[in-house]
């Protein structure tokens, strides 16, 4: 009978401490499941803390993340650069704010992929990391803060050039994020541009890792001086551009290996990601798989028309594949299809190569007066063209000039056809002339919409649809 | 009438009584905390060490009591005269040291049960023997009185004694209750009537004749031997629905005694029914819980929920569909499911391409390891009387399933074999090639183009004569069921054990082996000491399930859409043809074929086992524990071989690995308390419960395959493997409660607590209290409304209230996590993402339910009524509230502001029609209404849910466009505006991105009502089982399933075929037709708003239809052979049946399936299976 009154007293004693103290550690978990870590953890190692900021690059550059294939694709479609041989929402300019099966609509993957948790989000989760860290010294500090400001900005950048009016999230508290307005464009360059000049403070001359796949110094001031320049801020952004240039860390490349890795000319080239079995989202999506098939995307007669006899860049940058006696035009300046294909050529995405920055000094430059130093620098661009020097003279003469060479110079890329059209305000006579009645005689398709399930949970503060949709 | 209470307590006043009842309640649970807290010294040795000199009497009792427990009743005048006594014992029997202490005294005694009963000795013996105990003449004193101990013995009709049988003399209303040996004692006057009653069997009245007393008399043996049993007792099981047991949440009662709202299913209702998927079995049996299969593949994912939806959806849009869909609790034999009901695989059985509120919770179904026929029974716990003990797991109710356990009695071995075809129940009819042709050709004209080799080659290029019925190529195969099952039970009183195992093969309609095969395995031993004080129940269920139709996300929906005419899908060889005559298949919907020769499979091993110990401390007290391990583990792989892929883009192959595991362990120490207090029966259950849930996973992704011998091999895989791992862990542990009192079979009280705390909270949220209260009056056993209403047999009327809860988050959801980037670096990097926000705030949910119910019995229950009645309020909903994206996450997990109520109306209804030796019909009826509201959301109108949610109505509500009909001028579907104006949406679209914009029609989709009917007949050997289900509700039709998938929504568009009730299309001005104009593609502003009216018509009302129906669920034949026709010695039993499964349908839902909701998925299965059961 001993034995069961012990029994007794262990199981009433079992069962009065369940809810008690002792149960708090009945109820202990390992403080994390594998492969995570807590905030605080993360910036707690510089080896982890490197895989906080470069997990932005691993998404943003990913299966067709924001940062390559997105600004590459769908503003060219929506400009006069390619088209398609079935039809799509941004190539009819036919955005609506729910337009897909897909809640909001065809704009939602852009919208979506620049603010969820792996880059605007996971840049200001970092930026706090890495100040409230101790462990971390204060040049790796500066380092990756200045990467997540620069990741930050450019994000804002295309944002604000996509969308208008955005909200400009800064830090990491959901309640507080979850409440923003729809910045002005004026606050959203304000915030671009604080970025870039901090971003600009922290990093260093050098690369931060081999080539030129982060952000140094002058990537920072290369957005700066763009954004200058859409600003029309002309004495700032050809400052910035001149001294790009005279950093002597870049120069024009041959057409042949603009985009190859390694090349001298990019000012932010990334490196293929992971697993896929291509090296740039571009090569993959433009380059047809077959000589025999109709590419999936083919550029616009508009543009193949902008070409001037003997441009290296079409005969370069551009493939051709004819079928059934039609030649369909693809953009080629990324050629590997699959990894390696050709000649063992590695490719990597260049995100600012020194090309922009000539341009943007040619400009800037001529509308502050200074023509010669503007036809310069046109003359430059095409002459690694393969081209003769402009005969431009004019003020608008060679204003026009710049716009016709970054058209050529920059097609399919990073979206600066489409943005430079609304900068200079003749998107509407672009347009209409390239698309016909497709495009809005209102010209509202200049900004795409915001997406419809993104507009709806912000309504209650206040936010309205761009007009026209 | 004697005046010594059983306690020593006279008898009082009723209500000095009742408080005394109450304040011995108070005494007992006092006493059973401290007993279990161990403070309690108290031996319960039989002997006694004690020396004394001129000890009083009364101290010597207080001596015995404190070393045996025995104690002493007497009344006060007994001991008058009493001596003091001297003594030295030392570890002296009990009955020894009696002898000594009462040798001189006055007094004789005599032992019972725990007891010892004192009284005076005569005077004057008169023909008694001086020697006292060992007279066999009886006790002239005691038969002067009429008063004597008795013992009897309570057993059942098989001789197995019933511990815990209510003992009561009807008279006095004293009472006792038997002990584990099923034995009793009780002082007992001639003519007094004693009543036994027992939960599951019929009450037993017994008169004591002078007879008995005699008997007793001369058994009687005061001082020493009190073992002779008198009398015994059998009873008979009840036949009343009333008094079947069934099992409850930690025990097990009667709808007699009961103040919740349970449902039971029996062995039996799920033997009939030819289904592989054990939840299945359940359709349209449960009140109140309605049942929904996802889809038809063998394996899928078959959803509950019992009383309505509590959350909102996560998805903030009025097109999309609940994710989050409410389901219960999920235990086995005491063990909870280790993964619960959530899906385990993806393959077919996720290829569902349609809508539903189930849309996301399709896969492979976890309780496909359970074989059906192992199953004793099922019990679904709703409302807070039932549940709350599960404390914050049972808030959307919980479902008990409980598996077979031997019997007592000869070896026997049942063998049970059926098998059976199965086909698509209801496929949709597609346009043969006329007709297919016919809608391209208007297509073209409407859009006003004409045709073009490279687009059109459906016109152009294919054979226009051919004719293909590919729905009937894919779905329109035969399958086959088969099932055997070999039992194998025996035991004697004290240990039985049933062994059993079973397979089910079930294959499926598309060509190619997509079957599910299942090995299952199920024991158990139960044990009872000789003195039946301790009892072991032990068991285990092991199962493996392979199921073939787990390829890679196959999208067979291609299958229902490719054109009449297209070219042979496979060529003389065998091998997939991919192009024709120039015409690349991957420019169209690529070759659908190839989805079925991705190999993939599924084998799931499922274990659940249980062991519980139970010891009988004293006659009213058991202590005991429940100790459970459950795993599910899976092994997934799937396969894209190259000779699959089109060859014209060098194709490489690839291969998916995954293996997951999920371990749960439960631990639940318990101390049951009965004992009769008062004039009732006081039980009280106090227990732990310690769980702990842990998952595992690892997925390797292996791709750049040069040849597909190589696929099953990690290594063969011409790029480094993608590795990766998740795991998951959950603790919880929780104190409960539960007191119940019934008071003389009329009164109950009910009353349940649980403490607990789970691992998924942050720091200081993870406690929480829950509880109910329950009472319930019998008023039949009031006897002025018993003699007022004859024909009422039974009445009773009951309610409780209560709290309950949920913890359905995962964990570490409350910190700032990071994980890392799976198989992707940056120049050997390897990234860190932000997996969730710093969000420590949330904690339980709560919810609050009460539930009424009038218990009807009429003509002795024959005919069986229940009504219930419940609201429940869920409050504090821990969800992923919606959250804009600029939060960096669409979701945050958190206590939702809103409250969502679900009341409703639940009907059982049961009756023996027919009660004759060689027929009877019976015939059970239930019928369940549900309405859902959201009861308050404050400031909805500036949460994310605006303009999806209303206040008062229905969160299964969708707020919709009205639909106004296809304008017969222009022949585009139509929408009434806000302002009355009727256009197609594309001219209104200015207000489309304004909350609610148009769209103001308001469909509740929650089912109307839902239940089934069962009608059973037997006739001598024969009997025959028709079970129909029904349900009245409203759903999305076939045109919202073809008009939210992209590639049919565009009827007419080259390559695509639609089924035949698109033909009824507006063709010229002036047509009223219920289906849009055809259109190519994008050609013109019409076409451009086609195309935009198909999209709004997906959300507008047009798209959602009465999807009611009445559906022959179950039909079971049988024929019970004779047993003349039988070799008596060798074969026992034999029964040959016929069961059917989904045999027909009445409903007005025009194509496809209302329980699927969706035409591109796989509809339930009409299985007919015939066997044969045999027992030797």
């Amino acid at each position: 009978m001993k034995k069961v009154t012990d029994l007794l007293y262990i199981t009433g004693l079992f069962i009065a401490m369940l809810p008690g103290a002792a149960c708090k550690k009945m109820l202990s978990i390992p403080s994390n499941v594998p492969g995570q870590l807590v905030t605080g953890l993360v910036f707690s190692d510089s080896s982890t803390a490197v895989s906080g900021v470069v997990g932005m690059y691993t998404n943003g550059f990913g299966n067709d993340g924001p940062l390559s294939l997105y600004m590459s694709l769908y503003p060219a479609l929506s400009s006069d650069e390619i088209t398609s041989s079935f039809s799509s929402d941004f190539l009819n300019n036919a955005l609506t704010a729910g337009s897909d099966a897909i809640p909001g609509g065809s704009t939602g993957n852009i919208w979506n992929s620049f603010y969820n948790n792996k880059l605007i989000y996971q840049a200001n989760a970092a930026i706090e990391g890495i100040a409230a860290s101790k462990a971390l010294t204060a040049s790796l500090k500066d380092q990756l803060t200045g990467e997540c400001e620069m990741i930050r900005a450019l994000s804002y950048f295309y944002l604000v050039n996509l969308f208008g009016p955005v909200p400009v999230a800064t830090g990491t508290d959901y309640l507080v994020n979850g409440k923003l307005p729809r910045a002005p464009v004026d606050t959203v360059y304000a915030q671009i541009i604080r970025d870039l000049i901090n971003a600009g403070n922290h990093l260093k001359e050098t690369y931060p890792s081999v080539g030129r796949a982060r952000p140094n110094k002058y990537t920072a001031m290369a957005l700066l001086s763009r954004v200058y320049l859409y600003r029309k801020e002309w004495a700032r952004a050809k400052a910035l551009a001149d001294a790009i240039i005279n950093s002597g860390n870049y120069i024009l490349e041959t057409p042949d290996n603009v985009f190859v890795t390694g090349n001298q000319e990019a000012i932010w080239q990334a490196v293929s990601v992971g697993y896929f079995r291509y090296e740039t989202s571009e090569g993959q999506t433009f380059v047809p798989n077959a000589p025999d098939i109709i590419p999936q995307y083919f550029l616009t007669t508009h543009l193949l028309d902008a070409f001037e006899p003997g441009d290296l860049r079409q005969l370069k940058w551009t493939g051709v594949n004819n079928v059934n006696g039609v030649d369909y035009f693809y953009p080629y300046k990324y050629k590997n299809r699959q990894a390696a294909q050709i000649d063992g050529r590695i490719e990597g995405e260049v995100l600012f190569r020194v090309a922009e920055q000539f341009l943007i000094r040619a400009e800037a430059s001529i509308e502050l007066g200074d023509l010669a130093g503007g036809a310069k620098d046109i003359d430059e661009i095409r002459g690694r063209a393969g081209l003769s020097p402009t005969t431009a003279t004019s003020k608008d003469e060679l204003l026009n000039a710049v716009v016709q060479e970054r058209r050529t110079e920059f097609f399919c890329e990073c979206g600066h056809r489409w943005l430079d059209l609304k900068r200079s305000g003749s998107i509407n006579a672009a347009m209409s002339a390239a698309k016909g009645s497709l495009w809005p005689a209102d010209g509202h398709a200049a900004l795409y919409p915001i997406p419809y399930d993104q507009l709806r949970l912000n309504l209650s503060h206040g936010w309205q649809q761009n007009s026209g949709y | 009438m004697p005046k010594t209470a059983f306690f020593g307590r006279p008898a009082r006043g009723s209500i000095r009584h009742l408080t005394k009842t109450l304040l011995v309640m108070k005494m007992t649970l006092f006493l059973l905390t401290v007993a279990c807290l161990g403070v309690s010294a108290t031996g319960t040795s039989q002997n006694i060490s004690f020396s004394g000199k001129n000890v009083a009497l009364k101290a010597i009792f207080d001596i015995v009591k404190t070393q045996t427990g025995y104690s002493f009743t007497y009344t006060g005048e007994v001991l008058q005269g009493a001596v003091a006594v001297t003594v030295t014992a030392r570890d002296l029997p009990l009955e020894d040291f009696l002898a000594v202490i009462f040798r001189d005294q006055p007094i004789k005694y005599v032992i019972y049960s725990k007891t010892i009963l004192l009284s005076r000795k005569a005077k004057n013996p008169v023909g008694f023997s001086s020697d006292e105990g060992r007279s066999d003449t009886g006790d002239p004193l005691l038969s002067n009185i009429a008063s004597i101990p008795i013992r009897g013995l309570v057993s059942d009709e098989s001789g197995r004694p019933l511990s815990g049988a209510s003992v009561t003399i009807k008279k006095s209303k004293r009472s006792i209750i038997t002990n584990a040996e099923g034995i009793f004692s009780l002082i007992v006057s001639t003519g007094d009537v004693l009543v036994f009653t027992y939960i599951g069997y019929e009450p037993v009245e017994y008169r004591i004749t002078p007879d008995v007393v005699a008997a007793a008399q001369r058994q009687y043996n005061p001082g020493m031997n009190v073992q002779v049993i008198t009398f015994s007792i059998v009873l008979k099981k009840s036949n009343s629905p009333l008094d079947e047991v069934r099992v409850i949440a930690y025990g097990q009662d009667t709808k007699r005694f009961s103040t919740g709202s349970i449902s039971t299913v029996s062995s039996k209702e799920i033997g009939e029914q030819p289904v592989t998927n054990l939840f299945q079995a359940l359709e349209g049996r449960v009140p109140g819980m309605v049942v929904t299969m996802t889809n038809g593949s063998p394996g899928s994912m078959t959803l509950m929920q019992v009383r309505g939806q509590n959350s909102l959806s996560n998805k903030p849009d009025a097109y999309s569909v609940l994710r989050n869909y409410d389901q219960p609790l999920y235990i086995i034999d005491g063990v909870p499911l280790a993964i619960q009901n959530t899906p385990i695989a993806g393959g077919l059985a996720a290829s569902t391409l349609g809508v539903g509120l189930w849309q996301y919770q399709n896969g492979g179904s976890p309780i496909n390891g359970i074989n059906p026929a192992d199953i004793e029974s099922i019990s679904v716990l709703k409302d807070a009387d039932a549940t709350s003990i599960y404390g914050s797991q049972g808030s959307n109710g919980v479902v008990l399933i409980t598996t077979k356990r031997g019997k007592s009695g000869k070896e026997k071995v049942d063998i049970a074999v059926n098998s059976g075809p199965t086909t698509a129940s209801r496929t949709v009819p597609m346009m043969n090639t006329q007709q297919y042709l016919e809608m391209r050709k208007e297509a073209l004209v409407n859009s006003g183009v004409t045709a073009n080799p490279a687009t059109d080659p459906d016109l152009l290029v294919f054979d226009q004569q051919k004719y293909t019925n590919w729905m009937d190529k894919f779905y329109g195969g035969t399958g086959n069921r088969t099932d055997a099952h070999v039992t194998l039970s025996g035991g004697n009183e004290s240990t039985n054990y049933l062994v059993s195992g079973g397979y089910t093969r079930e294959t499926y309609n598309f060509p190619g082996d997509f079957a599910d095969n299942r090995f299952s395995l199920h024991t158990s031993f139960a044990h009872a000491s000789r003195d039946k004080h301790f009892n072991l129940d032990f068991g285990t269920d092991y199962s493996y399930d392979q199921n073939n139709s787990s390829g890679g996300g196959p999208n067979l929906f291609v299958g229902f859409t490719i054109a009449p005419n297209f070219p042979d899908l496979i060529g003389a060889d065998g091998k997939l043809v991919w192009s024709y005559k120039g015409f690349n298949f991957n420019n169209s919907q690529g070759n659908p074929m190839d989805y079925l020769k991705q190999a993939g499979n599924v084998g799931t091993r499922t274990m659940n086992s249980h062991l519980s110990l139970r010891y009988q401390l004293f006659s009213s007290l058991s202590i005991g524990v429940n100790a459970g391990y459950g795993r599910i583990s899976v092994k997934e792989y799937s396969s894209r071989p190259i000779a699959t892929q089109n060859p014209m883009y060098g194709p490489v192959g690839g291969a998916n690995f995954g293996d997951r595991n999920n371990d749960v362990i439960n631990i639940e120490p318990q101390l049951n308390f009965t004992k009769r207090i008062g004039n009732g029966v006081l039980t009280a259950l106090l227990g732990g419960t310690y769980k702990k849930a842990v998952m595992d996973e690892t997925q390797i992704s292996a791709g750049n395959y040069t040849s597909d011998a190589l696929l099953t091999s990690i290594a063969g895989a011409g790029s480094p493997p993608i590795v990766s791992n998740q795991a998951s862990y959950y603790k919880y542990a929780a104190g409960f409660g539960r007191i119940n009192y019934i008071w003389e079979n009329k009164y109950i009280i009910n009353l349940t607590g649980n403490r607990n705390g789970s691992s998924n909270f942050g720091p200081g949220k993870q406690f929480g209290n829950f509880g109910s209260a329950g009472l319930g009056w019998i008023l039949t056993e009031e006897k002025g409304i018993r003699d007022a209403i004859p024909f009422i047999s039974f009445a009773k009327l009951s309610a409780n209230y209560g709290t309950s809860g949920s913890d359905g988050v995962g964990p570490y959801q409350y910190q700032p996590n990071w994980a890392v980037g799976i198989g992707i670096d940056y120049q050997g990097v390897q990234g860190l993402n932000p997996s969730n926000p710093l969000n420590p705030v949330y904690a339980w949910s709560i919810n609050k339910k009460i539930n009424a119910q009038l218990d009807l019995g009429f003509f002795k229950d024959r005919v069986y009524l229940n009504v219930s009645t419940y609201r429940n309020r869920s409050i504090d909903q821990l969800v992923s509230y919606v959250e804009p994206i600029q939060t960096g996450f669409g979701y945050i997990t958190t206590n939702a502001p809103y409250v969502v109520e679900n009341r409703g109306v639940e009907i059982t209804l049961s009756s023996k029609n027919i009660i004759h030796k060689d027929f009877q019909w019976a015939t059970s009826f239930n019928i369940a209404h549900n309405a859902n509201r959201l009861y308050s959301f404050p400031d909805i109108a500036s949460s994310p849910y605006a303009g999806i949610y209303v206040v008062g109505k229905s969160v299964q509500s969708k707020i919709l466009l009205p639909y106004a009909g296809v304008d017969p001028q222009t022949g585009v579907f139509q929408f009434r505006a806000k302002n009355g104006n009727i256009a197609p949406y594309a001219n209104a679209s200015s207000s489309f991105n304004n909350v609610g914009g148009d769209a103001t029609e308001i469909v509740d989709l929650t089912p109307k009502f839902t239940g089934g009917i069962n009608n059973s007949f037997t006739y001598k050997g024969f009997s025959l089982t028709l079970f129909f289900q029904f349900a009245k509700q409203r759903g999305p039709n076939y045109l919202y399933s073809i008009y939210s998938n992209y590639i049919t929504s565009l009827a007419g568009q080259p390559l695509v075929n639609e089924p035949v009730a698109m033909l009824r299309r507006w063709q010229k001005p002036g047509d009223q037709a219920a289906i849009q104009r055809f259109v190519a593609g994008y050609y013109s502003e019409l076409d451009f708003n086609a195309v935009a009216g198909a999209h709004y018509f997906t959300s507008s009302t047009g798209a959602y239809s009465d999807a009611s129906y009445i559906r022959l669920k179950t039909v079971a034949l049988s024929w019970r052979m004779p047993s003349s026709l039988l070799k008596k010695r060798f074969i026992e039993g034999c029964t040959v049946f016929v069961n059917a499964q989904n045999l027909f349908l009445i409903t007005h839902y025009e194509v496809g399936d209302p329980e699927t909701m969706t035409i591109f998925s796989i509809p339930p299965q009409r299985t007919i299976a015939a066997g044969l059961n045999l027992n030797f």
